[in-house]
């Protein structure tokens, strides 16, 4: 079974693309989301030195950086390659305009909550977050549904916008456990109910989305063809297993998570696997996502082995390098749960995972995309008449090579700092991690011209038009 | 009359964006044909369904075409029969990609 196209043979094609106005917006909200994250992780660096993980400002900080900038920035990608990977266009431009309005105001009300720990800010905020995703997932959910693309890439994508309905649901069900407001019946149920928002969000949502547009991305920037797919399903299948294996274990472990004291009824899933003791499930779940994210390196190296653009530029291979980190994340999952070695173990796992993977992955890509945007509105009018300019000119992928690389050492140093309990170690990494992402930022600000996109905004405005 | 040799060298000043090469040596054109006396009917592909630069190029190949003496009318279809793979590419898109 190789790739192939999917067009309708002797069929005319059309652009789907939405207006790049939709994308950019997002992106700029992500970029902006991602400066504060920098500032916000060098001031709390210290805090995370100390292994205080779960403290109010770097609960906000983990929130700056997962809905103040990866999910803003993937959103906008989504919106985008959606189109692209699966030949329709969205089912409401309309809606997906407006909402980024609601999510923008959600996540700055939420995230400033989070930090202040003010509890109703959390009720309020997390509500107008949480109804901006659901639409957003609604918008994607009713698109993947129109088109004929089928196979692992639908697979991974639709799962991944249903697991983020989950996510956000079970993140409401948590702030109402954890502010008191769902009764008390509800509060002693917020550790699992943080574990499985983490594992759906991180895993169920994220990785599944990274993965699933990765069969896109690769081919399409290195020039692959005919690399062979039979790997996918396999992939797909033991992610939904290993995903939904850790969260019955999160579960049939109790209220404490461990299994301990906790009585039949508080472990509803316990009927299922009465053979296994506490944690095996997550550890079984934890494995078969190792096995999923080598399948997916070997694919990785399939589509390699196969491409026709013979240098393989900086962005992909660090985006190869983030799938890499996946794995070793997935690799310290296990042994957190074979293991237990306290938080700092989670924290490296979660670093490795969230920094590494996530973070390295939507960077990597962000070194192609915006520039890829930024050309289509400025100089694709000009292609083939009077001017030559690449996208590579706009931004250099060369230029990611020393911040990409910067980002990773960083998420190295992070991790074994966390992980060994050092200070000294966890603050260098922090450091480096925060000055990489702030180069990203100044190099993504660069490209857009934001005083040429506040001109070409006032231009659109004065013509009834949205701007950017 | 159209001479079609020239419509195919200006069709070589039409690059893709990405990658850096143009879209005749990336063997993305597939038939160019006058159909009546100054209307031409230019049928291409792209490297990958859904390819970003779909518009871009199909575009940039319309007002290309049109430059040429004796056009009057461009057409341009993207189709998928036969789908695109890198054997329809010349040796001068080889080399520009580093294989040769």
């Amino acid at each position: 079974m190789n790739a192939h196209a999917h067009g309708a043979p002797g069929a005319v094609s059309v652009s789907q693309s939405p207006p790049l106005t939709l994308p950019i917006r997002h992106m700029l909200l992500g970029v902006l989301g991602f400066a504060l994250f920098a500032v916000d992780l060098l001031a709390q660096s210290l805090s995370l030195g100390r292994g205080d993980a779960l403290s109010p400002v770097v609960v906000a900080l983990t929130h700056v950086l997962t809905l103040g900038s990866l999910l803003s920035f993937a959103m906008g990608a989504v919106y985008q390659l959606t189109t692209v990977a699966f030949l329709v266009p969205l089912a409401s431009v309309w809606a997906a305009r407006w909402n980024f309005w609601l999510y923008a105001a959600g996540v700055a009300g939420l995230t400033g909550s989070m930090a202040a720990w003010w509890t109703l800010g959390l009720t309020v905020f997390g509500t107008l977050t949480a109804v901006a995703l659901y639409a957003y997932a609604g918008v994607v959910l009713a698109t993947l549904a129109r088109t004929q693309v089928r196979g692992p890439m639908r697979g991974f994508v639709l799962s991944a916008h249903v697991h983020l309905i989950l996510a956000v649901t079970v993140a409401w069900a948590m702030i109402l456990a954890v502010t008191g407001r769902g009764g008390p019946g509800l509060a002693r149920w917020a550790m699992p109910l943080l574990g499985t928002h983490i594992l759906l969000a991180v895993v169920g949502f994220f990785t599944f989305l990274v993965v699933g547009f990765s069969y896109k991305l690769l081919p399409m920037f290195t020039l692959s063809h005919g690399f062979s797919i039979r790997r996918q399903p396999w992939t797909l299948a033991l992610s939904h297993t290993g995903l939904w294996l850790a969260v019955v274990g999160l579960w049939w472990g109790g209220p404490g998570g461990d299994g301990a004291g906790a009585s039949a009824a508080a472990r509803p899933f316990a009927w299922a696997v009465p053979w296994a003791g506490p944690q095996i499930l997550d550890a079984i779940g934890a494995l078969l996502g190792v096995a999923a994210f080598v399948n997916h390196l070997l694919d990785i190296r399939g589509i390699l082995r196969k491409r026709m653009r013979k240098k393989v530029e900086p962005p992909i291979q660090a985006a190869i390098a983030a799938a890499a980190a996946g794995l070793l994340g997935a690799l310290l999952a296990v042994l957190g749960f074979v293991w237990p070695r306290g938080v700092g173990a989670w924290e490296s796992a979660v670093t490795v995972y969230l920094l590494g993977l996530i973070t390295g992955t939507v960077m990597s890509y962000g070194y192609k995309i915006v520039p890829f945007l930024v050309w289509t509105k400025r100089y694709s009018k000009q292609a083939g008449r009077d001017s030559t300019l690449r996208i590579a000119d706009l931004l250099n992928p060369e230029r990611a090579r020393p911040v990409l690389a910067g980002f990773g050492s960083g998420v190295i140093l992070l991790a074994i700092g966390t992980e060994l309990g050092s200070w000294v170690v966890t603050v260098l990494g922090a450091l480096l991690v925060a000055a990489a992402v702030a180069v990203f930022v100044a190099e993504v600000i660069r490209v857009v011209d934001l005083r040429q996109a506040g001109r070409e905004w006032s231009a659109r405005r004065g013509k009834g038009g949205d701007g950017w | 009359m159209i001479n079609l040799d020239e419509v195919r060298e200006r069709l070589k000043e039409v690059y893709d964006p990405e990658i850096g090469v143009n879209v005749v040596d990336l063997g993305l054109i597939y038939r160019i044909e006058e159909t009546e006396e100054g209307r031409l009917h230019i049928e291409m592909t792209m490297t990958t369904p859904g390819c970003p630069a779909h518009d871009t190029l199909s575009e940039a190949v319309e007002w290309a075409a049109s430059q040429v003496f004796g056009v009057g009318l461009v057409e341009v279809d993207v189709v998928w029969d036969p789908p695109w793979t890198p054997e329809m590419m010349t040796d001068d898109a080889r080399r520009a990609l580093g294989w040769l």
